[in-house]
């Protein structure tokens, strides 16, 4: 079939990004790159210890450090119970958090923090306060953590604003069930069962850019924090919310931010830079380290997910059954709707008929973990796509075929939508666009799928061995019914445009991509024409934030329903001054132009009659969009491969991801956002890891230590954009932040099966592990 | 590093020499100095700038001055004279360029880094390093004897190394590491003559896994021996059991024991090839 | 006990009172040179990233004092809106910017490069580019950036 695509004026254009060179430039577009007078300067102390009771906190001496402004503990801090998690309101998170806990729950937790003249003075002193623990036994196996007699949390008061399940006393944070068709009838229709068991890590967002505030009182008083944060609005509920301050009272200010990438989902550092404010009526900033970061910031969920599923000799899947236990650390932030997504967004991949779904998320005393690009489908796809690897190959039908078969195509639908959401039950919806058929074989194509054996036999030495894998992989596209956001734009004299954005541009190129969207109903130019301002609390229209995937898709329609208004205004406007039927009138170039008469009056015309003469008005509007659907972006990724068998060493030579996101409204982002989620999904995959030592502790929380890729470790990389049309989102587009971080660990998992015939189920695909297996296998051969 | 109270540009040796004591320490690239903790000194004496650039070819030998930096030595075509090129690949392999423009010679020896890619090298090839002690004089140490310590000692500058070229040598350097900017899991490097197809004269050097050495047990069991009869188990098994190979959270003494074995064996089959 | 260097920064001579101990990342962002980054603060990240003498160093694990009397670049010194280094203008055009808090660092260490190597392969590129991290792009972008300024510089652009 065919699918509609969308060519557009600039839509479908790689106009450069409008904020780019500035950025070249090093222009200071970033929080810390403002300078303020008085500065005062904070620093944390962090939990040493996993598990432990404070019993004395003794900040004295701190005090008296010259120069020494403020100590800020669970003693005299808020203790408003609330969630970090930056969600739409009620969160569908957990409230099990304080800004300072007398019980502290990991290495990395918050204890107290000093406000300072400088940085070196509270340094100093954090380094005075004399804590007394008594330490507590930890769990660090989250396998273990259900019903273990060792309690995480016994806060009360804690639970969730909605009614869901939560059971503290068990260390049991969310659980979901959740049963389509008869499983057992569909495990019994089954020629060949297949079950793994896998097992995801710890790793981290690393964005470039640490977590900073700089909170400061403006000329009337109000509290503004200036913040790298994805969620300005929900940053400022929250800050209202546990500071008791009126929303009125605070301004969020989103400025260029240096990466996100989910962890910037979270109220980190806005809180305490906040307090010392209103403490001291002074600017402050707090500025995580990197070595913060690693340890007190947010990770991904690590999780054990078993799958089993059936399939007939014909390929058909009779049965899936899937059991997760996500690991939330400490906290519980997006531990429900992180578990929730790990079935939704993989289960509706395949046809079958007969799916389980149970979940289980689970305290432990290890880092917090919290939304990380993937969200829970990065860590399901690890299970779904090697226990589709292995059915295929136990049916003998090639793994790409395998797939080709069995993907959900458009105009079809999967159960699992109604019955899995965001932490609630899903919605209903059909797929209208879906061009994984394409990504699969052109993406075979381009790896030299079809001749992979003969490529092998060349290559293949008696220590290296060659191999190919293959994943698939699905998200979403907004959270439907649930997330809203809005737009504003106005015109001005010269015919330009402000176009005023709640959405949150955190170096995606949103800021673009919308202008992009609104130039294309208007016929305008992206550079000359529209001045983007986006995510000022008290100046943009409001925007859930940047999360879900929902960017472009929700926000882009939001802009374009706010573009139509404004055509309309234009074209209304245009006839009463030209006194022509309105629905003769047309956009063409910047005018409103009648065919007949060739008559036509110029956008700068109307901006400045309307602003200064004639029937007076200020053109523009504001609009909004509540997304109905979540329509899914699909890829498939191939890898090829090279196992050193006696170093355990894999080395990724070639890697094809081949995409599809709708309408791709500007295909130099996408390729961006392709890769660069790519490469950290291959990171994630080989080397980035968290180290442990006996007592919880990370011991290499330094880019150093934990590591990502740089350019000298990449593979040859090629990006496949396969464009269909999605009726429902702007232009045809859906989303394509999140889906390619997913496909790495289970394609590599994939070729090494390929190479090696084993099985690899635990990443990171280190050397040692790989020897490991290795050697494990042959033992038992 | 508040404690730090003067910063001192010396212009000579000698005048770099009168200013340390105790509370003074030496900055070359300052790589080290600025990351590490704990520091007590209250002076530093930047040695940049005291002529000791350079990198000069004599007969047999190069001389590389101590503050001559890691680029600079991947740059020059004498360095890659030495043997055979390891230094060059050594050098390659040390962290990445914007800091390997400021890692020195002497910066890499002077403490004792386990990560640290440089001193195998020496050890492989025979180089010698010229101390200046307190009174000016000039101490030529083995680098096998220098390693014993790794470390020069309060009020002595390393001024240079000597390094012979050895260009009808074997020479082999690995750095096996997580990914190509990684501190090192296990760095090693080789060197022997080939005489008839004889191994001569061997020399073996690990560290990382274990504090740098020499591995004397195994150059005695090679000396001498035909390459093309060598039992290569054997010597794994030798190699493994007379290097006290210590953990860390990495990766555990059993895989980097396998290790050292696997990268020692291909590089005696690569001689072996070689030789062909 | 302060101490004052002579440095020139983009072209400009000046003499800056320091501290012995006060890093250069610190003191260039201190003189207003935004576009120095921290992202570290340990050597590992490569956003405060210049050009010191010629070469790319990393600012943070530097002490100002060490700079006395060079030469010292920032991504504010090579271009301007109307005229911005090919550098930046190929960035900007093969879209290689995302978040562009790497974007200083990574264009500077480009710059050494290519004052030195007007012709780099992609594999001197990506060697020259190893000690800057990005997390948003993958690199690929970036690469096919300088290798098409290395192009516009040699005037076949
Ligand atoms: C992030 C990072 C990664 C790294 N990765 C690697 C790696 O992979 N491989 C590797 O080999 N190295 C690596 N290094 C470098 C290594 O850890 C040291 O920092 C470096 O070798 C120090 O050299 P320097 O010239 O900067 O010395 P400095 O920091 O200036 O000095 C280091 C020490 O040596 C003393 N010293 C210096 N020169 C002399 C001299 N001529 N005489 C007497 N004493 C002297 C100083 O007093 C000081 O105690 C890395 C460093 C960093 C920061
Ligand atoms: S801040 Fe200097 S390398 Fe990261
Ligand atoms: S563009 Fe964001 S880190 Fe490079």
């Amino acid at each position: 079939m065919t699918q509609k695509v969308f060519e557009g004026k600039v839509v479908g254009k790689s106009v450069a990004k409008i904020d780019s060179l500035s950025l070249a430039l090093g222009k200071p577009l970033f929080t810390d790159d403002k300078s303020f007078k008085d500065m005062v300067y904070v620093k944390m102390l962090f939990s040493p210890h996993a598990h432990a009771e404070i019993i004395t906190i003794d900040t004295t001496e701190a005090e008296k450090v010259p120069g020494v402004l403020g100590v800020l503990t669970y003693k005299n801090a808020s203790q408003v119970l609330h969630t970090t998690a930056g969600q739409g309101y009620p969160e569908p998170s957990v409230y099990d958090t304080r800004m300072f806990n007398k019980k502290v729950k990991f290495v990395g937790d918050s204890v107290a923090a000093v406000a300072a003249e400088s940085i070196q003075i509270a340094e100093k002193a954090i380094q005075l306060i004399k804590v007394e623990y008594k330490v507590l036994e930890p769990i660090f196996n989250w396998d273990e953590a259900l019903g273990n007699p060792i309690i995480i949390h016994d806060e009360e008061e804690a639970g969730y604003l909605i009614p869901v399940f939560y059971d503290s006393k068990n260390n049991h944070v969310a659980h979901i069930d959740a049963l389509v068709g008869d499983i057992d009838q569909g495990f019994k229709d089954a020629d060949i069962l297949v079950e793994k068991i896998v097992r995801n890590h710890y790793a981290q967002h690393c964005p470039l850019e640490p977590h900073v505030s700089i909170a400061y009182f403006d000329e009337n008083d109000r509290l503004v924090v200036r913040s790298a944060t994805q969620v300005p609005y929900h940053a400022r509920r929250i800050i209202a919310q546990v500071l008791d301050l009126p929303i009125a009272k605070v301004r969020v200010i989103k400025p260029r931010i240096g990466g996100g990438f989910g962890s910037k989902q979270e109220i980190v550092t806005d809180l305490i830079a906040a307090s010392f404010t209103l403490q001291l009526k002074r600017p402050v900033k707090l500025e995580y380290s990197r070595r913060e970061e690693f340890i007190s910031a947010r990770t991904r969920h690590p999780m054990t997910t078993r799958l089993k599923a059936g399939v007939k000799k014909d390929g058909s899947i009779t049965a899936m059954d899937m059991r997760v236990t996500s690991n939330t650390g400490a906290y519980g932030t997006h531990g429900l709707t992180v578990l929730s997504n790990t079935g939704s967004k993989t289960l509706p991949l395949y046809h079958c008929d007969n799916i389980r779904f149970i979940g289980d998320t689970v305290y432990t005393n290890l880092p917090i973990a919290g939304a990380y690009r993937g969200y829970g489908g990065t860590q399901a796809a690890l299970a779904m796509e090697i226990v589709m690897d292995e059915l295929a190959i136990q049916i003998g039908m090639d793994p790409a075929e395998f797939r080709l078969k069995n993907h959900i195509k458009p105009g079809e639908t999967s159960p699992i939508f109604k019955v899995l959401g965001e932490g609630t039950e899903g919605v209903e919806q059909t797929i209208d666009s879906c061009g994984l058929s394409d990504c699969i074989k052109q993406g075979a194509n381009a790896i030299g799928w079809w001749s992979r054996e003969d490529h092998k036999e060349k290559f293949n030495t008696e220590t290296k061995k060659r191999g190919f894998g293959l994943a698939c992989i699905m998200q979403g596209s907004s959270i439907p019914h649930i997330d809203m956001a809005a737009a504003y734009a106005k015109m001005n004299d010269d015919g330009s445009f402000n176009l005023l954005v709640g959405a949150t541009d955190i170096g995606t190129g949103s800021d673009t991509v919308l202008a992009q969207i609104f130039a294309e109903v208007l016929n305008l130019d992206i550079e000359s024409d529209i001045v983007v301002l986006s995510s000022d609390t008290d100046i943009t229209p409001f925007d859930k934030g940047a999360y879900a995937s929902s960017t472009t898709y929700l926000s882009g329609m939001a802009v374009k329903n706010l573009a139509e208004k404004i055509k309309k205004q234009l074209l209304d406007y245009a006839a009463e001054q030209m006194d022509l039927p309105v629905n003769e009138l047309e956009l063409v170039g910047k005018t409103v132009f009648h065919l007949k008469t060739k008559k036509s009056m110029s956008f700068a015309e109307i901006g400045t009659k309307a602003l200064y003469t004639e029937n007076q008005q200020q053109i523009g509007a504001v609009a909004s969009e509540l997304s109905k659907k979540s329509p899914p972006p699909f890829c498939a990724h191939f890898a090829e491969i090279e196992v050193d068998i006696e170093t355990g060493k894999v080395r990724v030579l070639k890697y094809v991801a081949a995409v599809d996101c709708g309408t791709p409204i500007n295909p130099k982002l996408v390729i961006g956002q392709t890769e660069g989620a790519l490469v950290n999904g291959l990171g994630y995959a080989l080397s980035e890891h968290y180290y442990f030592n006996a007592q919880g502790r990370m011991l290499n929380p330094s880019f150093g230590n934990y590591k990502i890729m740089t350019t000298t470790d990449l593979p040859e990389i090629e990006t496949i954009i396969v464009k269909t049309y999605e009726p429902t989102g702007p232009f045809g587009a859906k989303s394509i932040g999140e889906p390619n971080i997913s496909g790495p660990m289970p394609c590599l998992s994939n070729a090494i099966y390929d190479a090696i015939g084993i099985r690899i189920t635990e990443p990171p695909y280190t050397p040692d592990r790989i020897l490991k297996a290795i050697k494990d296998h042959q033992q038992v051969m | 590093m508040k404690q730090l109270q003067e910063f001192i540009y010396p212009n000579s040796i000698e005048e770099a020499l009168s200013f340390l004591d105790e509370s003074t320490e030496i900055i070359a690239g300052g790589t080290h100095i600025t990351v590490s903790k704990n520091q007590s000194f209250k002076r530093l004496v930047d040695i940049t700038r005291i002529g000791l650039n350079y990198i000069k070819k004599e007969d047999h030998q190069v001389r590389i001055g101590s503050t001559t930096t890691v680029t600079e030595m991947i740059e020059s075509s004498i360095v890659r004279k030495i043997g055979n090129g390891i230094l060059t690949k050594a050098c390659q392999l040390i962290a990445d360029t914007p800091l390997r423009n400021i890692i020195t010679l002497g910066g890499n020896i002077a403490r004792y880094y386990p990560w640290a890619g440089l001193p195998v090298v020496l050890l492989v090839i025979d180089a010698e390093i010229i101390i200046v002690d307190k009174e000016g004089l000039e101490q030529t140490i083995s680098a096998t004897k220098y390693f014993k310590n790794a470390k020069v000692k309060t009020g002595e500058i390393i001024k240079e190394v000597v390094f012979p070229v050895q260009s009808d040598w074997f020479y082999r350097y690995e750095k096996f590491a997580l990914t190509t900017v990684d501190y090192s899991w296990l760095t090693m490097a080789f060197g022997a003559k080939n005489e008839g197809g004889s191994i001569v004269d061997p020399h073996i050097a690990v560290s990382r896994i274990t504090k740098v050495t020499r591995v004397s047990e195994v150059e005695k069991l090679l000396e001498g021996k035909e390459l093309s009869k060598l039992n290569i188990n054997e010597v794994i098994q030798t190699l493994r059991t007379s290097v006290n190979v210590v953990s860390d959270y990495r990766s555990s003494k059993e895989y980097r024991e396998h290790l050292l074995g696997i990268l020692f064996k291909r590089m005696l089959n690569e001689m072996k090839e070689e030789g062909k | 006990m302060a101490l004052e260097i002579e440095v020139i920064i983009n072209g400009q001579q000046k003499v800056l009172t320091i501290e012995p101990y006060d890093l250069l990342i610190d003191v260039l962002r201190r003189e207003g040179y935004k576009s120095v980054k921290r992202g570290c603060s340990e050597g590992t990240c490569g956003t405060c990233t210049i050009i010191l003498n010629g070469r790319a160093v990393k600012s943070c694990i530097l002490l100002a004092a060490q700079a006395h009397k060079g030469s010292i670049v920032t991504v504010e010194g090579i271009g301007t809106r109307d005229q911005p280094h090919p550098l930046q203008q190929a960035f900007v055009e093969e879209g290689a910017i995302q978040c562009g808090f790497c974007i200083p660092g990574i264009i500077l260490s480009a710059k050494a490069l290519l004052d030195n190597n007007q012709s780099p392969t992609k594999e001197e590129v990506k060697q020259a580019m190893d000690g800057n991290l990005c997390r948003c792009t993958g690199y690929s972008g970036q690469i096919k950036a300088i290798l098409s300024a290395a192009a516009m510089m040699r005037g076949e652009k």
